[in-house]
């Protein structure tokens, strides 16, 4: 039977190449997203081991926890004092004091350099050469006050050389320093599309306004090992500073980085996931579409003295020797798309320093497993279909029209489905444990269940769907809906496998204009300001001085400007955002009713206002002293002065006075800048007015209230178009799905085709006969994705009220386009067969055995 | 209802003219030792308004002449005519609307779209060039036919007998100026092919009707005016009136 089966797949090398792209592309992003983040990683783990090189132990306060708000971790700082004790042990070589922060360079043309990256300023070390990250590429170190060095990549991308006068923005304003040199680290002249500074370590301290040092980094005496030079400095450090060695060092960074590559891993692999999925769906297609067109031979099998099992093993076979054909190819194309996706980084200004792509056994075997798995696992219930054909039907004459939709098929369907729904409603509204992998698996199920009812309805649909079709294009438009109604659990299944892509974008569309409308009338309710300033994009927060809520209040045009500030703390051991704002000034740029106490006393220190349902949760009530825990200064007791209604994204849940907040935090700097303009003043004013301010901080985006909420619809929108991008794996595949069932129903009909031929029917006709089908099937796909999206988004959000999704809209014209352009790839998807089909021998299609 | 149906005849050519044939038609299949010569030199007319039958051996070449005239294959060398247009210079597309327009076609099997009902069947070259049959014509065919009660069927729903009457009514709805029919009652029990036969000649008789037909059954040839003889790719003998008698004697004789 091993032969037979490898006889039957040479036989059919066409077929076996569309089906095994399928799963090849699957494979392919698994693989693909598995090098991707090991390249990652490992990246990462250089550049950790070329910025801590030489540093063999490092000094810092203590913090309860650590907090990835702004660019120091929070920490008090570290006196110089102590810096000078520990260079005096025996078993320190070198120390130095480190301090470090966001500095945004201004580039020749007088805009801020923002990169998706980082923008750091650091001190320029003083002493041990072993101890400086920096190496230099050209000029010399900083040695004056006003002199600035700056990496050697961002230099080169912007023009600079060494003479030039470099414009600076810090914490503590906008400066302009002379560049004496460029530096690189190690190999690379940049870190990841990050922009550096450095400058001597007074101006460094000066500017992100630190009395000391953030760190201490220490280098080890000559033999002196770890343990021993970490125990000495222990000994003499006071109660609140620590000491790390390299290795914990190293550790806690690459924490930092690694839970964010897994998180991008995992998104990854769910799209890889569904693209297997979608895959697994076109090759149970293929195969059941195969063994019902092989049902003479293997009925001739089983004639000949083939038991059941031998004929099922035979197709498992079959299936089997696809599955590691495309595995193998998939884990090699997996290295292009890896590539391709590095591509695509470097273009967005990400340069990964990588000394080629990771290749870890791991990913062959992952990558190999997954494709097997799913291939045969999709080759099961035709190789069972395969086993019962009675060898009696190799003498019969086979009807391949008159398929049946059983009522077994309506029971099981509608279980499934409804065990999808349970999934799905378990998952969103319970919150049972691994609650996303119950979200998963209930969309997995439901799309599933769909599929196994969507044939009772798939004949129905093709006549509904056609209709336009017989009108327009008259026979040709009625035989390819009466084609596409003919088999209906093979129509359905083929529709399904696109079903699953477009339902996934229309899900994502629909989500994305809920969250769109919900958060606009969110800030209609929460926001009276007519300015807001904030950082631009999504990099990381770049702080705002507070000099630009100052500067904005004394223009004539501006009523009130108050600066909102942002950062963590940490409430019964969970880390939550809190705020400092102006109690005097916040309530003419925000919308809020308290519904006890109030905002008045939120002026004393140790005070702090919550929303009402973050209060009800944790059984607060006005007068209550609640501990909440700060990176800096520890556990503190802040009273709850006022509890009051808001929209949670633009009022936040925790806010504490000025006074309170900036006794707790390092660095009272503005995360956000909200301003009105004085009565009688027209937005196009105002703006106006305030355009000059602009210069001063470069680094921050002016915008009124419209084009806040255009900037936030935006970044939605392109949240979209990412998503979208990486579903389209699975809707190319889906489409291969189309192609191969048209083939095989093309072959099957051959001598219907050659007729139509012989009394007729012209090439042309032909070719948009199948084009039609093809249209017909992409449309009915079309029609169950985007029913199913409207189900997932609006179950989702129903269940996102709390998170301040309340409105489920639906943007038809893009829904519309989702139609146009399922339509359109399904016509593309029949240009091969169509050609086929014309190009039959019209001879050879009407010639008898 | 014979004598409302004389009213009404068949596009034919002008007088004279054959409505087809063949002028020293060669095919060949194959070449070097494995060269099979199909057709070797054929030349023959078929006259407007007569019934041919086409018999010989396996073969001998009758179904690669029948492909070939009615421009579903092509000749090696030679020529072949519909009416005064030689099939030769035609392209695909040129060809494909000389059959949709000129040419009806009766096959042995899967002579229907299942897909279709009968009446649709039967108005598909009509359908196919976006044309209406005339509605008299039409209605008296399929009453001739006798398919007027099975116009709503499936062909899976039809027997064979009322099947290949459905592909004899399609070849007919059409009005060409000549059908070719391959083995038409191949598939067919002798009732039901002696009862299709006999529409075919009605259609000749009463109609007008040119008709050319493969066949090897000699009851089938009786029908015809004329029956050609083929052998190795060329014609060796023809009888006029045939009876299934003699065509049975004359195969008897040829194949020994």
């Amino acid at each position: 039977m091993f032969k037979a089966a490898l006889k039957g797949l040479a036989g059919h090398r066409g077929r076996l190449i569309r089906t095994a792209l399928s799963i090849v592309a699957g494979v392919a992003f698994v693989a693909g997203t598995f090098i991707l983040t090991d390249t990652l990683r490992s990246s990462f783990d250089d550049l950790f081991g070329i910025l801590n090189e030489g540093i063999d132990a490092q000094v810092r306060t203590e913090a309860p926890f650590t907090s990835d708000q702004g660019f120091t971790s929070g920490r008090e700082p570290v006196s110089a004092e102590l810096l000078g004790e520990i260079r005096a042990l025996p078993e320190v070589a070198a120390a130095d004091g480190s301090v470090y922060g966001w500095a945004i360079i201004v580039d020749k043309s007088g805009n801020a350099i923002q990169p998706q990256a980082p923008t750091l300023g650091f001190s320029w070390s003083e002493g041990a050469e072993e101890l400086n990250i920096a190496d230099l590429r050209t000029g010399r170190a900083p040695e004056a006050p006003d002199e600035v060095t700056m990496d050697a990549g961002t230099a080169v991308d912007n023009g600079f050389v060494v003479g030039d006068r470099v414009t600076i923005i810090t914490e503590s304003g906008t400066e302009q320093y002379t560049l004496v040199g460029t530096f690189g680290f190690d190999e690379v002249d940049n870190l990841l599309g990050s922009t550096n500074v450095a400058w001597v370590v007074p101006t460094a301290q000066r500017v992100m306004n630190v009395a000391g040092f953030v760190e201490i980094n220490v280098a080890a005496a000559d033999g002196v090992d770890a343990d021993a030079l970490i125990g000495a400095i222990d000994r003499i450090l006071p109660n609140d500073i620590e000491v790390i060695g390299q290795d914990a060092l190293v550790q806690e960074q690459t924490d930092l980085t690694d839970s964010a590559i897994s998180i991008f891993n995992t998104a990854l692999l769910v799209f890889a996931g569904v693209a297997l999925f979608v895959g697994a769906f076109t090759i149970a297609n293929t195969f059941s579409i195969i063994v019902a067109q092989r049902t003479r031979e293997m009925a001739l099998y089983r004639a000949v003295g083939a038991t059941g099992g031998q004929v099922q093993r035979m197709v498992l076979l079959e299936s089997l020797v696809i599955a590691v054909i495309a595995s193998v190819i998939g884990v090699g194309a997996g290295a292009l798309v890896a590539m391709g996706l590095t591509g695509a980084f470097s273009a967005l200004g990400v340069d990964l320093p990588s000394a080629g792509l990771v290749f870890k056994p791991r990913t062959a075997i992952v990558g190999m497993s997954v494709g097997i798995i799913v291939t045969t696992a999709a080759a099961i219930s035709p190789a069972i279909t395969a086993s019962r054909v009675p060898p009696v039907a190799a003498m019969r004459d086979i009807h391949h029209d008159g398929e049946r939709v059983s009522r077994q098929r309506l029971l099981s369907g509608s279980l499934v489905t409804i065990i999808g729904i349970v999934l799905l409603v378990d998952g969103l509204y319970f919150d049972p444990p691994f609650e996303l992998a119950f979200v998963g698996a209930g969309a997995l199920v439901f799309f599933l269940g769909v599929a196994l009812l969507s044939p009772l309805i798939a004949g129905r649909m093709a006549r509904i769907i056609g209709f336009p079709a017989r009108r327009l294009f008259g026979m040709t438009g009625k035989l390819a809906r009466e084609n596409a109604g003919r088999r209906p659990v093979r129509t359905a299944a083929t529709a399904g496998a696109l079903m699953i892509g477009i339902a996934l974008v229309s899900f994502f569309l629909i989500f994305n204009e809920s969250l769109k409308v919900s958060f606009v009338g969110a800030i209609d309710r929460a926001l009276a300001a007519d300015v807001i300033v904030a950082e631009p994009g999504d990099g990381p927060p770049n702080p705002i001085s507070p000099q630009l809520a100052v500067d904005l209040e004394a223009l004539p045009e501006v009523a009130v400007a108050t600066g909102v500030r942002a950062g963590e703390a940490r409430f019964d051991g969970a880390t939550r955002f809190v705020n400092g704002i102006d109690p005097t000034r916040i309530l003419a740029v925000a919308n809020v009713e308290f519904t006890a106490g109030g905002i008045d006393r939120l002026a004393e220190p140790g005070t702090m206002i919550v929303r009402a349902e973050r209060a009800d949760e944790n059984g607060w009530s006005v007068g209550d002293s609640v501990p909440v825990e700060f990176v800096r200064t520890g556990m503190q007791a802040i009273e709850v002065v006022g509890i009051y209604e808001g929209e949670e994204a633009f009022t936040g849940n925790y806010n504490l006075g000025y006074v309170t907040f900036d006794a707790n935090f390092a660095g009272a700097y503005d995360s956000a800048v909200f301003a009105d303009f004085a009565e009688g003043v027209t937005p196009e004013q105002g703006m106006a007015a305030i355009a000059p301010l602009s210069e001063a901080y470069a680094n921050v985006e002016f915008q009124s209230q419209a084009e806040y909420k255009a900037s936030f619809e935006e970044s939605l929108d392109q949240a979209l178009v990412f998503l979208t991008v990486l579903l389209v794996l699975a809707i190319l595949i889906a489409l291969m799905g189309i192609t191969n069932t048209l083939a095989l129903s093309v072959l099957e009909r051959t001598r219907e085709i050659g007729l139509l031929r012989a009394v007729g029917m012209t090439r042309r006709q032909v070719r948009r006969m199948i084009r039609y089908e093809a249209l017909i099937v992409a449309v009915f796909g079309a029609v169950l994705g985007v029913g199913v999206g409207f189900f997932f988004g609006w179950i989702v959000v129903q269940a996102s009220a709390g998170i301040g999704i309340d409105t489920f809209a639906v943007p038809l014209a893009s829904v519309l386009v989702v139609f146009l352009i399922a339509g359109v790839a399904g016509i593309l998807a029949a240009t091969s067969p169509a050609r086929k089909a014309a190009k039959l021998n019209v001879l050879d299609a009407i010639a008898y055995e | 209802m014979t004598h409302t149906l004389r009213e009404k005849t068949p596009a034919t050519p002008a007088p004279g003219v054959a409505a087809a044939r063949a002028e020293g038609a060669v095919k060949v299949y194959g070449a070097g030792a494995a060269e099979v010569r199909a057709l070797d030199g054929i030349s023959l007319e078929f006259p407007a308004g007569e019934f041919t039958a086409i018999m010989g051996p396996s073969g001998s070449g009758k179904s690669t002449l029948l492909h070939c005239l009615a421009g579903l294959d092509a000749l090696t060398e030679g020529r072949t005519f519909i009416g005064e247009v030689d099939l030769t210079t035609l392209r695909d597309k040129e060809l494909t609307l000389l059959r949709r327009e000129k040419v009806g076609f009766i096959f042995q099997a899967f002579n229907l779209i299942p897909t279709l009902n009968a009446a649709e069947n039967i108005t598909l070259p009509e359908d196919i060039a976006g044309e209406k049959p005339n509605p008299e014509w039409y209605e008296q065919v399929i009453e001739t036919l006798g398919l007027a009660d099975r116009l709503r069927h499936r062909p899976s729903e039809l027997s064979g007998g009322q099947q290949q009457r459905v592909a004899a009514a399609r070849a007919l709805v059409a009005r060409p100026e000549i059908v070719f029919a391959d083995e038409p009652s191949g598939n067919l029990d002798s009732k039901s092919g002696s009862e299709l036969l006999g529409f075919m000649r009605m259609a000749v008789t009463d109609l007008n009707q040119t008709i050319v037909m493969v066949t090897h059954n000699p009851l089938d040839a009786a029908y015809a005016d004329r029956v050609v003889f083929l052998a190795d790719g060329r014609a060796v003998d023809e009888m006029r009136s045939p009876t299934s008698t003699k065509v049975f004697d004359h195969l008897k004789m040829m194949e020994a």
